[in-house]
């Protein structure tokens, strides 16, 4: 389980120390899909960057499996959405080269890589140039290099965002499969309440930096006397009362 | 923590060569350009040498003066009878040497005592022509000096007691000046080889990391990043070592296909140069490779790295010129101080000496050293938290 404790983190923005986030306590347990909600700018990005050890605490605690992160990069897959791939490679060698960052055995590497190739509806862009990929195409063989050192933990930052609706729906039944069969821990943000809806067990809504609320689907629109997400997230966020 | 990483290594060559473009720019650089401009100026010297070398003397009415006649084949120059159209030729500038224009009864005046006079046509505005003009002038210096001297000892001494004394300017100052200034552009071609070789590498597999947003698969990859660096810069480094190896050999056949034997005598560079020249230029390259590559750690906008990878051409091609105000001291700091010392040792080795293995051993050292230290500041650069921090 990753557990995330009164986490926070300043940095210095034109000489004035400014909070990305600040006390934000939640866990993500393995085999569970956990969706991280706010706005823009809310510190989604931020909190997922400390969680996958990139960048560093200011205050509070973060733990995988009891390990602090930094010890813990093989057990964490992170996507963001605006991560890039090698274009000068093709897609199976960026995937080569992904496999030997995690010095993974070559003689499971390419049986990997066929598989996850499959799954994801990636196998006619294996010998493809990575700088000719489609955003989608590109989000799709991110999202294979992520898993391709089959980590327990995932940090998938907007990863529908650029994919066509099919490729949403398989992406979806794939994440679901990963947290039901393979038992893996997944926090996904996104703006779109409904695909969040669709996919978590579990939810956190930021703002500004800070946690407002957490809880499943349910729970936050009892707490919030909303009808569904969408409703409950504009009351929280925005203290919108009425959506038509 | 192991210092190399032969996935990154091998991706970073890949990609390297996968850049053919780049890779055929800078080779074309780096190995070409020296060569091509060496022989394109050694070209031009040797045809001022082959003009210094002409003896030619152009003559109107040579049948006029018989003692000039005697007194030009003395001086080896070969007499040519003017064209006709002399005048017409010299304005259209199609003759390399100028006219000396010898009037009839020129000899009769001379002899008796009265004021006789030379002509001399030329075309100042043919730069070609100068230094023919010039020659003929000391001719007939000399020549009206001989005469005078005979002369006046016909007067005064008995014939035969008179030694005439003939002063040969034989100039070639000039152009052993301007072959010394080729030849001492060829340390600056080998440390422009060295950066070009490097540059571009450099360059791409740090900032390029950013701009492409990879540098997150590295930063989050189980391996520290002074590995990735060092691999990265292994990669950089053995292309440029090539390209580099490659540029210091090319000035041997440069040197064989240079016009002019003075010229090919005057540059000895053949296989022993070149070895040793290699030996010089390889720890710089591997230093240059860290400093592009720290400049392109640093660097957080492609206009900022390429205008600090350029900062440092430019000091680094320009430095040496620090050694020139005194060539003839050299002090602790500029045989210790990375370019300039490899520009001195450059010298040396055109000059015909050889480095010492000690000298060469002191400046490897010193290489090694400071590259280490420049990967492992591109290292800290790299690192998540100073990424993050260049991002504010």
């Amino acid at each position: 389980m990753i557990k995330v404790t009164q986490a926070g983190r300043q940095v210095v923005s034109e000489k004035i120390p400014v909070w990305l986030i600040r006390e934000i306590s939640t866990q993500i347990p393995k085999g569970k899909i956990i969706g991280l909600v706010g706005p823009n700018g809310a510190g989604k990005t931020t909190l997922m960057r400390l969680i996958a050890g990139l960048d560093e605490l200011s205050e509070g605690d973060i733990s995988v499996d009891g390990m602090p992160v930094r010890s813990a990069s093989l057990s964490i897959g992170y996507l963001n959405e605006q991560a890039g791939l090698y274009h000068r490679l093709t897609v199976r060698e960026n995937l080569l080269y992904q496999a030997s960052l995690y010095h993974l055995p070559a003689h499971k590497v390419n049986r990997k890589i066929e598989e996850l190739a499959t799954a994801l509806n990636i196998s006619d862009l294996l010998g493809k140039n990575a700088g000719k990929l489609s955003r989608g195409e590109g989000m799709k063989v991110l999202m294979a290099r992520t898993l391709l050192h089959d980590p327990e933990y995932l940090l998938l930052d907007e990863p529908t965002n650029g994919l066509d609706l099919s490729a949403v729906i398989n992406l979806r039944k794939f994440l679901k499969n990963l947290a039901s069969d393979k038992q893996h821990g997944i926090l996904i943000s996104s703006h779109a309440m409904h695909e969040v809806q669709k996919l978590a067990d579990y939810l956190v809504v930021i703002h500004q930096g800070r946690l407002l609320m957490q809880g499943t689907t349910q729970d936050i629109c009892l707490l919030t006397q909303s009808d569904n997400l969408e409703a409950a997230f504009a009351k929280l966020v925005y203290q919108i009362t009425d959506i038509e | 923590m192991k210092l190399l990483h032969s996935g990154i290594l091998k991706k970073e060559l890949l990609d390297i060569f996968r850049d053919w473009r780049a890779l055929c720019f800078t080779a074309a650089i780096s190995i070409l350009v020296g060569p091509i401009i060496l022989l394109m100026i050694a070209n031009t010297l040797a045809s001022f040498e082959a003009r210094s070398e002409r003896r030619i003397a152009m003559v109107h009415g040579i049948e006029h003066s018989p003692s000039l006649r005697i007194h030009l084949q003395r001086e080896t120059a070969t007499i040519i009878e003017a064209p006709a159209d002399f005048e017409q030729l010299l304005k259209r500038m199609a003759l390399q040497d100028p006219v000396l224009i010898v009037p009839s009864g020129f000899e009769e005046k001379w002899r008796a005592g009265e004021p006789a006079e030379l002509t001399i046509m030329t075309n100042s505005a043919n730069s070609k022509i100068t230094a023919n003009t010039n020659r003929l002038k000391r001719w007939l210096s000399a020549f009206v000096n001989e005469r005078s001297m005979i002369e006046n000892s016909m007067q005064v001494t008995a014939m035969g007691a008179n030694e005439l004394v003939s002063v040969q300017e034989h100039d070639i100052s000039s152009l052993r000046a301007q072959t010394s200034k080729v030849f001492g552009m060829i340390p600056y071609f080998l440390i422009l080889a060295c950066l070009y070789s490097v540059w571009s590498g450099a360059v791409d597999t740090t900032f390029g990391e950013k701009d492409s947003r990879t540098l997150e698969i590295l930063q989050s990859s189980p391996n520290h990043m002074y590995t990735i660096v060092c691999s990265k810069w292994l990669a950089v480094w053995l292309v440029g070592g090539v390209l580099v190896t490659i540029a210091a050999w090319s000035f041997v056949p440069a040197q064989r296909m240079m016009p002019g034997e003075t010229l090919k005598s005057m540059l000895a560079y053949g296989p022993g140069e070149a070895f040793h020249m290699t030996m010089v230029l390889l720890p710089l390259t591997a230093l240059l490779a860290g400093l592009l590559m720290f400049a392109g750690s640093v660097a957080t906008t492609s206009k900022q790295a390429q205008g600090s990878a350029t900062a440092i051409m430019l000091v680094s091609t320009l430095i040496p010129l620090a050694g020139h105000i005194d060539p003839s001291e050299e002090t602790s700091f500029q045989s210790l101080m990375p370019v300039i010392s490899h520009h001195r040792m450059m010298g040396r080795i055109l000059e015909g000496g050889m480095p010492s293995y000690l000298t060469l051993g002191v400046e490897m050292l010193i290489c090694a050293l400071l590259t280490g230290l420049l990967l492992y500041m591109v290292a800290k650069r790299l690192t998540a938290q100073s990424y993050r921090r260049t991002k504010f």
